[in-house]
């Protein structure tokens, strides 16, 4: 990377720092202006979704899971949801609720690791989280057992904390007692608590004054701030089904990265996750978490993705809330799962990661095995926009140098929390001055 | 449960068995299962090397030794040790196909005061971190001298115990 900024400059990042996976950053200036933005993502294609041709319809909650260590919860469930969809079975009650527990979990603990560990040292000046943790001992010990207490959701209901083992198509192996649930309950009262004060924190850190014009979108439900499940709406008035998504989306594929790029058809570039989710569903969250937005002067106009720290903090609040809820409600199903007999058929599933929509549709033959599979990760869908957002801070910060600008652009990369090992795998950055 | 006496050893293997030589650390847990020796109590965890996971694993053990592998440019299958409590670990002395890896997690016990008493980190140099399983030539051949050198630091009577992960289904 050079140190200067003339007119004409290449500046390459070969490993963005503090994201998820493993990519490459290249910008390109001439003659003063602003060339090329690329996120580059070379991480090798993963081949999931061969892998899964061929393989019988009990098989994806597993083999999917290994897609992402930080996010399993959400491939286990999208895939579950699809399969039932393609065999006829909806899975409702208490076998939705402790899924959904799961899912807080996985909230709680994959909001929390970006929050306290990747993102918040950009506000406060640090390069990494060791150095906030050495300034900040209280608070990020207070942050990591918050993260502990999602990773002891997905060992009680999942079974352990990476790559679950207790998620099967409709439903669970085992399922917990009250007595197994009733230590949980205990941690997420604390949780909450540290959850509260976290988005108070967060709230009071400096943000640029910035914002974008994106088309927000993400799975909308009447009764409840979405996870699972419900139609994809966005701020601009797309309203679809799971088994459209494939009419109104398209993936391209572009020659820098091994990641798909996802567009909306005749729209361009949109942007899912906590914002998106916030934006289309504030009025679901709980009392503790609308409670918290509000006192952290959170609007559903919200469009500065600096600011989107708040949002998942919130959303950490509403996790802890929601699977309190649900423990004290609990009552232990009769079966822990429903039978699902396999036929001939297409089933859609979607849920909400961390990140944002993960969208799945499994082929069936009437025997149960899988002929065709495809998946649509959030940072598949957000790579575009993560790229538009790049070019319009890169475009008004050329006057920084080489280091600063390298470090404001991961900066502005980390607002996304993009994981790289589910679209494909981390990033390198390269600026080109010529 | 973990170790939480000073006779037991926790080794914790870091990697990914589908990224070549990164999967050295879980390779040596598999060699460590194998040897069955008599010398040492040893509690055998593989990790994805996540930093605030290992935090967890090693919270109230009293003996550490955490195994990865490196890209230090020493020439592949070379094995270093290092003393947590007395060396840093620098940059490079750990590989990570994630963004952050053992030498975090040591730093970030450290300012916490959540090392234990004693932690050891063996690295393996790599040659090969691409997609797939499987170990290069030089760094297979490296598995079973640096189960000794586990077995070296343990020093005490011992079997081996599986994860504390159950199965579910089993």
């Amino acid at each position: 990377m050079t140190h200067r900024s003339p007119a004409s400059r290449t500046l390459k990042v070969d490993a963005l720092a503090r994201v998820e996976g493993e990519g490459a950053m290249y910008i390109e200036v001439r003659d003063g202006r602003l060339h090329d933005v690329q996120l580059r993502i070379y991480e090798p294609p993963r081949f999931f979704e061969a892998f899964l041709r061929g393989r019988r319809y009990t098989e994806p909650p597993d083999i999917t899971a290994r897609i992402c260590g930080i996010c399993p919860v959400a491939y286990q469930m999208s895939a579950c949801l699809a399969i039932e969809d393609a065999c006829g079975v909806t899975i409702d009650g208490p076998l939705h609720d402790l899924r959904r527990l799961l899912y807080c979990g996985e909230w709680i603990e994959s909001h929390t690791l970006h929050l306290y560990l990747l993102h918040a040292p950009d506000f406060l000046g640090y390069s990494n989280a060791i150095d906030l943790a050495a300034d900040h001992r209280d608070l990020v010990t207070a942050g990591l057992d918050l993260k502990k207490v999602g990773n002891e959701i997905l060992e009680v209901v999942g079974g352990r904390a990476i790559h679950p083992v207790n998620v099967k198509v409709g439903g669970f192996y085992r399922v917990p007692t009250r007595k197994d649930l009733a230590p949980l309950a205990e941690r997420l009262r604390g949780a909450l608590d540290t959850a509260m004060n976290t988005v108070a924190w967060v709230a009071g850190f400096d943000f640029p004054e910035v914002g974008h014009e994106l088309e927000l979108a993400a799975l909308c439900h009447p009764d409840e701030y979405t996870m699972m499940g419900g139609r994809f709406r966005s701020t601009r008035g797309l309203d679809i089904a799971a088994d459209e998504f494939t009419d109104h989306v398209i993936e391209n594929q572009v020659e820098h990265s091994t990641a798909l790029h996802a567009h909306l058809l005749e729209r361009g570039e949109y942007l899912v996750g906590p914002m998106a989710r916030f934006a289309l569903s504030h009025a679901l969250l709980g009392p503790e978490a609308l409670a918290a937005a509000s006192d952290a002067g959170l609007e559903p106009g919200e469009r500065n993705p600096f600011r989107s720290i708040i949002v998942r903090a919130v959303e950490i609040v509403q996790a802890c809330s929601e699977a309190l809820r649900i423990i004290e409600n609990y009552e232990r199903p009769d079966a822990p799962a429903v039978e699902v007999v396999p036929r001939a058929g297409v089933g859609f599933g979607w849920t909400e990661a961390p990140r944002g929509m993960l969208w799945h549709r499994y082929e069936l033959d009437a025997e149960g095995t899988i002929v065709d599979a495809l998946i649509v990760p959030p940072t598949s869908q957000n790579q575009p926009a993560i790229e538009h957002d790049l070019y319009h801070f890169v475009e008004g910060h050329l006057d920084l140098d080489d280091i600063e600008l390298g470090l404001r652009c991961e900066q502005t990369i980390r607002n996304y929390d993009p994981c790289i090992s589910c679209a494909t795998h981390f990033l390198d950055v390269t600026v080109s001055r010529t | 449960m973990r170790p939480t006496d000073t006779d037991r050893l926790l080794v914790i293997g870091i990697g990914n068995r589908y990224r070549r030589d990164d999967g050295v650390g879980p390779a040596v847990i598999d060699e460590l299962r194998t040897l069955n020796s008599t010398t040492t109590l040893l509690d055998l965890l593989e990790s994805d090397g996540e930093p605030t996971r290992i935090l967890d694993l090693w919270e109230g053990a009293d003996r550490v030794v955490v195994i990865d592998a490196m890209r230090s440019g020493a020439p592949p299958g070379t094995i270093r040790h290092i003393d947590a409590w007395t060396d840093r670990l620098p940059d490079t002395a750990t590989a990570s196909t994630h963004a952050a890896g053992v030498g975090h997690a040591v730093e970030l016990g450290r300012v916490l005061d959540r090392l234990p008493r004693k932690l050891s980190v063996i690295c393996v140099e790599g040659s090969d971190f691409s997609e797939g399983p499987g170990l290069s030539t030089a760094v297979a051949a490296s598995v079973i001298g640096t189960a000794e050198a586990v077995l070296g630091i343990g020093q005490r009577p011992q079997h081996t115990q599986e994860s504390p992960t159950a199965d579910p289904r089993s």
